[in-house]
């Protein structure tokens, strides 16, 4: 028999001794048979004390087992007399067995403490597999994170958690604007146009990740991603790469995420309260403030100081502390409680929060007339940027039977985000500011405040999964539900405004619904002495969006406003798009000797957006997990070793109407109806296909003190989905997706982490990560180039020439191609940015540009360096560091500020041009700062850089200081993004003017940058 | 046990059956999506309206672009704001990959009244022949032609004529590139097609435009003798334009939104800006004083006067498309060529007195001479240089200019500027064969034909 069928019978048992166990625990156990035992103690968290609450405790050769209560109390009843082996185990803790001795009518105590564990082999995963499986059987890389350590960490959303702490994952923060989205990929990029963003499930339903309606005028999207509650989350599982994803058929290519909740356990109500209480703030903006004392006039909006600074002048709409910044305050209450009996159990919370970002909005305002008043007499009312939002979760869990096991989990979130006018926009407080005299607003830049740009976000996911399990190896899963999200956007130019004087008003209100059918089963037998898992399964999902857009304008007078308000009001558009996919798989997995499984699946797919005459879209997968630290020959003081190895292939489906030939509504001589060309269509049109080959190990040594993992993946997305350009001349302009690409993508991930001391006194944690990632295009059919905005291009191979091998390097960064081989193919990463740079650096006179090719726009290593110290189990200590490189990025802000001479960094070469020296500068001098030739390839640089993304002090507060009413408390002091370190020259290597827009290219455009944040937080446990 | 067995099973059988099913049938991923118009709906009487409105929705949103991006090309405008492109446009440079969005326009424009017409003949129960909105789509066939002609520097055809569908001259697209002379010669049989059918229907003003547009296309081939009999059918006081209206975001004048609603494009600096004062035919404001009511007096660099241009002070504002004050200029052309300066002056003074201007005189014939480094001469009085001043200002941002400072091979082409000079030593004069074209049409040798600057 193999393990895995011991373990259902261990969870069997333990379920139908919960009653009797939780019962027990609450009221006191008195002995009932003289011939046996109860043993009985509690299960904590090794680091920080923390009782784990669900842990499973078995005695495996008696099979019996129980589960620890809601406060980490567990009890076995009936336990034979003599000694045995007590195992406790939880997802994302290192197993621990502990002898026992247990004499006739007497009760023995185990207490043990659980050392978190990213890599448990014993542990069960779901992600990636047709039912649960213990990684032991997986053969390919999975990211555990659990609540342990998620309660840990500073942060205010999921992507906080999975950055810096998940190898293959680049979490990139884009902007400092409160409730914008971060971009997330997982191992880079693979798709020219159908996005990199992973797959997102929440208690089995999939939900919606990917940005909002994007503000034109905040450049920021929120993203419902963000909505998910941290305190909500158990555990969260990420999977990477079609090898592993396979299973979850087209649209899969980009990874999956899973999140799972907070589940109810039995016992009385344990209650838990936590509040958060602290600030965001920001430091200095841009250059050193030696060449830059105002902070691009941001830090600084009345510097006099020696006269000034000309470039940035004194503002007379400069608040009144002198600064567009101000500290912004942050709360949060998060309520929860969790408990239930053997069959019936809940876990529900609420939270709300109020979190204000840095700037300062004590800026100008319009009064009764639609007039400015700007510094004191402002009074500006507009609330500062940032957001409030509340949520609520309630989960049950139901168990009519030891073989079905109801769950119904519910979620609701409600966000009110107020944005600034930021980015690219000729109406935004930075753009102006950051250009001081030479702006839109004639140097007074509060105007821009008075804009009003809000979003109210309601999400709500509701999911019912059934889990059915009637014996003989036989099991099934049923998920369903719903995430449902409306967001509403709303942008308001009030009467009076110094842009447009009669005011303007857009709403944009979207609804977005997926609903989620998904099946499993699996049969678990043996077969001609192998364990034979057999699975099948289909899932069923559907994607309805619609969507209205309104502009309304030239308002009679002040006050609030509607759209009708508008003298002009006119709908921009309205959308209505329904999406199916679904599709069903086979997958059997044979485990020899319970150390060397194999698998082999297959899934076919159907889906709306397929050509007529594509059909459906096999995808097939194969893997191969073996512990070879369980055989004889290996040695022994070792400790664990798997290897694995995985091929699996999954697709991203084109879009809506890209297989059908079709024209559009619009309107032309004056509001008459009128058709123009919208799409060419193509009837053979499918899904690109992402072919991943995975191999590495993973394992721990040194007694576990040391867990490790390797992964080398290597993806070929081949029919890759590319917008081809029709032929122009043929007329139906435009461009057509095609399956006409092919790229490669592959890299190395790796994980380590060493216990350098664990004692009841002192426990010290050091661990690291480091993912590389190489993405680059083959073909791009007949295509050489296609541009994707900005000086960012999807490139397609060239060959080497002497010109490109030998082009001068002006900053010693280098360039794609420099020093090839002439005549053998030059490949580009996905995607590029190509720009001109100067050939002639050094001479005196005017620059000579070539275009050059630089990298990629995407990160293409990341790293993560974390130490946590704990010292007697109370006070911890914990570091996160993450560093990102081999990228390259556009600073649009010192470019354009470079051609309006206000670029602190040019001071030399403006004076030098100002005095009449032009003709004796540098090339390079000129061409980065000589406004008359400057280009944005002098601007466009590496962004490698290292940040301090979290530190966090922790203490666990003595019980014997606390009430009785009272089970635990912890105080927590965190910081966020408290330092960086880059060569970069721009404003901030993350920044990226567009946030979490869904696509490949990145610019920095004078968008706020990521800010630093500081928390205070108590929970109480009670 | 058996029953427990089948019970077992139930859910596979179920889901097998479920999933067999969905496989299979096409209803379940054959959804229904609102919004788009399948190409063969149009193939109805009660959407020939549409589709003719189309091909005048699609010619004026490209024309819109073209006026805009060669005015900073040319010596028109100063281009003032932070788009990348501008930075290149007003250095004289203009390459193939700048062109794509253009080309793009050009071509969409052509088709659709091309390709329209061949879908109307086919359309049941519609009367093509003396049908106004025949007329009306031939106009825009002509147009989009003689449009192609003077902005682009060579021109390629790969629909919709073909050797069973021949085009109203006999065409064929090969898909090859022609000099831009093919597309003018295109240009003329639709307009004799539409002055044909608009003649037939009653549509007059269809009929002069078409003679308008027919002079310039024959300008354009060098056939004056033609042009001057086209253009002798055009009164001064005719205006036929491209329509723009405040309805919808794309019917909107994007010349109006890069002055009115952004700052992108000055007047200050050229010669509309300083010689140009007062006259009607180019006025502006200074953003700088108190009273012009803008945002800022600088435009988007932050660094040029904005003066702001207000031949098109709202989103409504036509770009006249064929007119008969360029007539009479095109005459005057004519004239000294002919050496004909009393005939040229007065032309000129025809157009001059149209909008309440005062005579000129000129010296002696001469020839074009261009501005201090950039653009036409101010003050010179010789016959030449008052057209090239006269044609500037009467077509002010009417995407006419380029093409004017081409077909002279004029002086500010060798390195001239406004305000910004060039860094090249000859500016682009029409806009390339686009990158995207090099890239997907197999019979054009993207080596020669397609350039990067």
């Amino acid at each position: 028999m193999s393990r895995s069928v011991v373990c259902k019978g261990i969870l069997r048992r333990t379920l139908r001794t919960l009653t009797v166990a939780a019962f027990a625990v609450m009221v006191g156990w008195a002995p009932a048979q003289a011939q046996t035992g109860t043993v009985t103690g509690s299960v904590r968290d090794g680091t920080n004390g923390q009782p784990i609450a669900g842990a499973q405790v078995s005695i495996p050769s008696l099979n019996i087992g129980a589960l620890a209560n809601n406060v980490g109390r567990f009890l076995l009843l009936n336990v034979p007399v003599g000694t045995h082996s007590v195992q406790f185990q939880y997802i994302g803790y290192g197993s621990e067995t502990i002898e026992v001795t247990v004499a006739a009518g007497q009760t023995a105590t185990s207490d043990a403490r659980l050392r978190s564990e990213a890599i448990s082999l014993e542990g069960v995963v779901v992600t990636g597999t047709a039912g649960s499986a213990r990684r032991r059987e997986i053969g390919n890389s999975i990211t555990q994170i659990n609540e342990s350590q998620i309660e840990a960490l500073p942060v205010s959303n999921v992507a906080d958690i999975l950055q810096g702490r998940t190898t293959g994952a680049t979490v990139l923060q884009n902007g400092g604007m409160i409730g914008a989205g971060s971009t997330i990929k997982l191992r880079g990029n693979n798709s020219i146009s159908q996005g990199n963003s992973p797959l997102v499930y929440i208690d089995g339903v999939r939900m919606r990740a990917t940005g909002l309606i994007h503000s034109d005028e905040a450049n920021q999207q929120s993203n419902p991603f963000d909505d998910i509650n941290p305190n909500d989350i158990e555990r969260i599982e990420v999977i990477k790469g079609a090898a592993a994803t396979t299973l979850y058929g087209t649209e899969a290519a980009g990874g999956v995420i899973q999140i799972f909740t907070k589940r109810g356990v039995a016992g009385a109500a344990a209650w838990s309260l936590s509040i958060d209480q602290g600030m965001n703030t920001i430091g200095h903006i841009g250059p050193d403030a030696d060449v830059n004392p105002t902070g691009l006039g941001l830090n600084n909006c009345n510097y006099t100081e020696g006269g000034g600074d000309s470039m940035f002048p004194a503002d007379p709409s400069c608040p009144e502390n002198g600064s567009w910044f101000k500290d912004g305050y942050k709360q949060r209450y998060n309520l929860s409680v969790r408990g239930g009996a053997e069959r019936m159990n809940y876990f529900m919370s609420a939270s709300w929060g109020d979190e204000r970002g840095v700037m300062n909005p004590n800026a100008c305002s319009l009064n009764e007339e639609g007039l400015k008043a700007c510094g004191e007499a402002g009074g500006f009312t507009n609330p500062a940027q940032g957001q409030a939002d509340h949520s609520l979760r309630g989960n049950f869990s139901f168990s009519p039977s030891d073989e079905l096991d109801i769950r119904f989990n519910s979620f609701y979130s409600h966000k009110n985000i107020d944005w600034l006018p930021d980015g690219n926009n000729a109406e935004g407080l930075l753009l102006n500011v950051f250009r001081g005299g030479s702006d839109y607003t004639n140097d007074e830049d509060g105007k821009t405040l008075v804009m009003e740009l809000n979003n109210l976000n309601d999400h709500f996911v509701t999911g019912l999964n059934i889990l059915y399990n009637p014996g003989n190896g036989m099991s099934h899963r049923l998920n369903t539900g719903i995430d449902w999200t409306r967001n509403t956007y709303r942008e308001t130019r009030p009467w009076g405004f110094f842009y447009k004087q009669l005011g303007t008003r857009e709403v944009d209100d979207r609804t977005f619904r997926k609903l989620t059918l998904d099946y499993a089963g699996t049969w678990q037998a043996d077969l001609m002495g192998m364990a034979s898992s057999f699975s099948w399964g289909g899932q069923l999902y559907n994607d309805f969006s619609s969507g209205i857009n309104g502009n309304g304008e030239d308002f009679a007078g002040p006050g609030d406003k509607v759209l009708t308000s508008g003298a002009i009001t006119e709908i921009f558009s309205e959308y209505n798009a329904t999406v199916t996919t679904g599709g069903f798989f086979l997958q059997e997995q044979i485990g020899l000797g319970d150390r060397l499984f194999l698998t082999a699946g297959l899934r076919i797919d159907g889906h709306s957006a397929f050509g007529s005459d594509f059909g459906l879209e096999p995808y097939p997968k194969a893997s191969a997990a073996y512990m070879i630290s369980d055989e004889g020959f290996f040695p022994e003081n070792f400790g664990t070793l798997k290897l694995r190895a995985a091929v699996g292939e999954s697709g991203k489906a084109p879009g809506l109407f890209d297989a059908a030939r079709t024209w559009r509504s619009v309107a032309g001589d004056n509001g008459q109806p009128a058709v123009t060309p919208d799409n060419l269509g193509e009837p053979d049109l499918g899904p690109e296909r992402t072919l991943e080959y995975e191999f590495g190990f993973e394992g721990s040594t040194l007694n576990d003190r040391v867990t490790f993992e390797y992964t080398y993946y290597d993806q070929t997305t081949s029919d890759a989905l590319v917008n081809v350009t029709q032929l122009p001349s043929a007329g139906f302009v435009g461009r057509q997706l095609s399956n006409v690409g092919e790229i490669t993508n592959k890299g190395h991930e790796i994980y380590i982490n060493a216990v350098v001391v664990a004692s009841d006194n002192l426990s010290w944690d050091i661990g690291g990560r480091l993912s590389t990632n190489t993405s680059v295009v083959n073909t791009l059919g007949q295509l050489t180039s296609i541009s994707i905005g900005w000086r960012n291009y999807v490139r397609a191979p060239i060959e080497c020439t002497a010109a490109l091998s030998g082009a001068a390097d002006f900053d010693g960064n280098g360039f794609i191609g420099q020093g090839c081989t002439v005549g053998e193919m030059v490949k580009f990463p996905l995607p590029a940015f190509c720009h001109d740079r100067v050939q002639n650096p050094d001479e005196v006179g005017a620059p000579d540009y070539m275009e050059q090719c630089l990298g990629s726009t995407t990160p293409t290593r990341t790293f993560g360096l974390n130490t946590s110290i704990t010292f007697r189990q109370r006070l911890t200590f914990d570091i996160l560091g993450e560093g990102m490189g081999g990228h390259w990025l556009s600073s649009g802000t010192a470019y354009q500020n470079a051609r309006r001479e206000v670029w602190p960094m040019c001071r030399g070469t403006v004076d030098a041009i100002a005095a009449g020296n032009r003709e004796t500068l540098t090339a390079g001098e000129r061409a980065q700062c000589d406004r008359s030739v400057t280009r944005y390839g002098m601007w466009t640089q590496r962004a490698d850089f290292f940040k301090i993304r979290s530190a966090s002090l922790s203490y666990r507060v003595p019980e014997a200081w606390l009430p009785s009413s009272i089970r635990a408390a912890t105080v927590r002091l965190q910081g966020r993004n408290l330092g960086t370190w880059t060569d970069y020259e721009g404003v901030d290597p993350e920044a990226f003017e567009d946030g979490s827009a869904e696509v490949l290219f990145r610019q920095e455009y004078y968008n706020l940058p990521p800010i630093r944040s500081f928390q205070f937080s108590v929970k109480i446990d009670f | 046990m058996r029953s427990l067995m089948k019970i077992r099973w139930l859910p596979v059988v179920a889901l097998v059956a479920t999933f067999g099913m969905t496989g299979c049938s096409d209803d379940l991923f054959n959804v229904k999506n609102p919004g788009r118009i399948l190409d063969a709906d149009l193939n109805t009487l009660k959407g020939i309206n549409a589709l003719v409105t189309g091909m005048s929705a699609d010619f004026s949103v490209g024309y819109d672009n073209m006026s805009f991006t060669s005015a900073i090309l040319s010596d028109e405008i100063v281009g003032s704001g932070s788009y990348f492109s501008t930075g290149r446009y007003r250095r004289g440079l203009f390459d193939s990959e700048d062109s794509n969005g253009r080309w793009a326009d050009v071509q969409r424009a052509r088709w659709v009244a091309e390709g329209g017409l061949q879908r109307m003949a086919d359309i049941e129960g519609f009367t093509f022949s003396g049908n106004k909105l025949t007329a009306r789509a031939y106009l825009f066939a002509g147009l989009a032609n003689r449009w192609f002609g003077e902005a682009f520097c060579e021109v390629v055809f790969s629909n919709p004529y073909s050797a069973d569908f021949p085009g109203p001259g006999g065409e064929i697209d090969e898909g090859v590139a022609l000099p831009r002379t093919a597309a003018f010669q295109r240009a003329i049989p639709a307009l004799q097609q539409a002055v044909s059918h608009g003649s037939s229907s009653g549509a007059s003003d269809i009929v002069t435009a078409a003679h308008g547009a027919m002079a310039g296309a024959y300008v354009g081939l060098g056939q004056w003798a033609n042009a001057m009999t086209e253009a002798a059918q055009v009164p001064t006081s005719f205006v036929y334009g491209a329509e723009y209206s405040s309805n919808s975001g794309r019917e909107e004048s994007q010349i109006w939104a890069e002055t009115h609603g952004r700052h992108e494009i000055s007047a200050w600096g050229t010669l509309a800006g300083t010689y140009g004062a007062g006259d009607p035919r180019t006025p502006w404001t200074d953003c700088g004083a108190a009273s012009s009511g803008c945002p800022s007096g600088n435009g988007a660099d932050g660094q040029t006067i904005h003066y702001r241009q207000e031949k098109y002070p709202t989103k409504d504002d036509d770009i006249p498309v064929v007119k008969g004050t360029d007539m009479r200029l095109l005459e005057a052309e004519n004239a000294l060529l002919n050496a004909d300066l009393v005939g040229a002056m007065a032309k000129i003074n025809d157009v001059r007195a149209f909008f309440g201007l005062g005579a000129l005189v000129a010296t002696t014939i001469g020839s074009i001479t261009g501005g201090d480094g950039g653009g036409a001469h101010p003050t010179s009085m010789t016959g030449w240089d008052i057209l090239d001043r006269e044609r500037h200002l009467t077509n002010w941002l009417e995407g006419r200019r380029l093409w004017d400072l081409h077909r002279w091979n004029h002086p500010h082409l060798d390195g001239g500027g406004v305000v910004y000079f060039a860094t090249v030593a000859r500016r682009a004069s029409c806009f390339p064969i686009s990158d995207d074209e090099c890239q997907v049409n197999e019979n054009i040798d993207s080596t020669s034909k397609c350039f990067t600057s």
